[in-house]
């Protein structure tokens, strides 16, 4: 049953792999700083599927930001906040993240999430072919085409996530200035 | 090749797995980052998404196909601006209290 997936299903497999557990030994983790380099394991995994989805840039971009900044920053503040052992956390989960955890499980298996990609068109088309099959569509999305519609057709959003960005630093600033009472 | 579901019920794995331990945990820290696990989640399915663009016979193509990657993009600006801001919520609240579990800040409660 191995010998028949292709390299390309075996990559898929082994990242999803990874990156499950990964995450779940993230959520598992004794120590915050164990759990932070699960997490940089984890954000590698889903780069690595991106780049297998071809979005080549998008996979460069997740390891910067995410593994590159947002995880360095999780460890300066751990480290800062000398964060210690969470010796009280027993890893049982609780009933309700258990029924969760059953329940999606099994609603996944059971394939409620496979019937969108089953959707067909009036004439019996798959509704989202698989990229080889699509019709009239350039199916790579190359980094031109992206930073086009980034810059032209969603231009405002652009302009709105900087004003974010910069409403996210002052907010930073006046967070961490030290009271005086 | 990969089809489409596959990708979706991975993501959807990822996402319950973030979203167990925004439940389970304590500890503020690891809790933000189950949270990131999960905006990680959303943003493997919308490129996913973006990879297979659906198939419109009859209507013309008005959609972008790249908008979901741009969106993607969007997802990691606001995630970082997210977690910069949640931190020194975070270490201003450690300052006060000494704590950075959850069930120690308990003043609005009765």
């Amino acid at each position: 049953m191995i010998g028949d997936l292709t390299p390309e299903q075996l990559l898929f497999f082994a990242l999803t792999a990874l990156m499950l557990i990964s995450g779940i030994s993230m959520i598992n983790s004794r120590h915050p700083v164990y759990s932070a380099v699960w997490m940089v394991l984890s954000m590698f995994a889903v780069a690595g599927q991106f780049v297998l989805l071809d979005s080549y840039f998008l996979g460069v971009i997740q390891v910067l930001v995410y593994a590159g900044a947002i995880m360095v920053l999780f460890l300066f503040i751990i480290m800062l906040l000398n964060v210690d052992l969470d010796g009280s956390y027993q890893p049982t989960p609780s009933l309700l993240a258990g029924v969760l955890l059953v329940v999606t499980t099994v609603a996944l298996v059971v394939g409620l999430v496979g019937p969108i990609s089953d959707m067909q068109t009036e004439s019996g088309a798959s509704y989202f072919p698989l990229p080889s099959q699509a019709i009239d569509v350039p199916a790579k999305i190359t980094l031109a085409r992206l930073a086009d519609s980034l810059f032209y057709k969603h231009w405002f959003s652009f302009e709105a996530v900087s004003m974010l960005l910069l409403a996210a630093i002052l907010g930073v600033t006046v967070l961490s200035k030290r009271r005086l009472e | 090749m990969i089809p489409l579901d596959w990708y979706l019920r991975v993501s959807a794995m990822l996402f319950l797995i973030g979203l167990l331990g925004v439940l389970q945990r304590r500890n503020m820290i690891i809790i933000l980052m189950s949270v990131e696990l999960m905006l990680n989640a959303v943003n493997l399915s919308l490129v996913a998404f973006s990879r297979f663009p659906p198939n419109l016979e009859g209507l013309s193509y008005a959609s972008d196909p790249a908008s979901g990657q741009v969106l993607v993009f969007f997802v990691m600006a606001v995630a970082a601006a997210e977690v910069a801001v949640g931190l020194s919520i975070i270490v201003a609240l450690f300052r006060v209290r000494e704590t950075v579990l959850v069930d120690r800040i308990t003043s609005m409660r009765d």
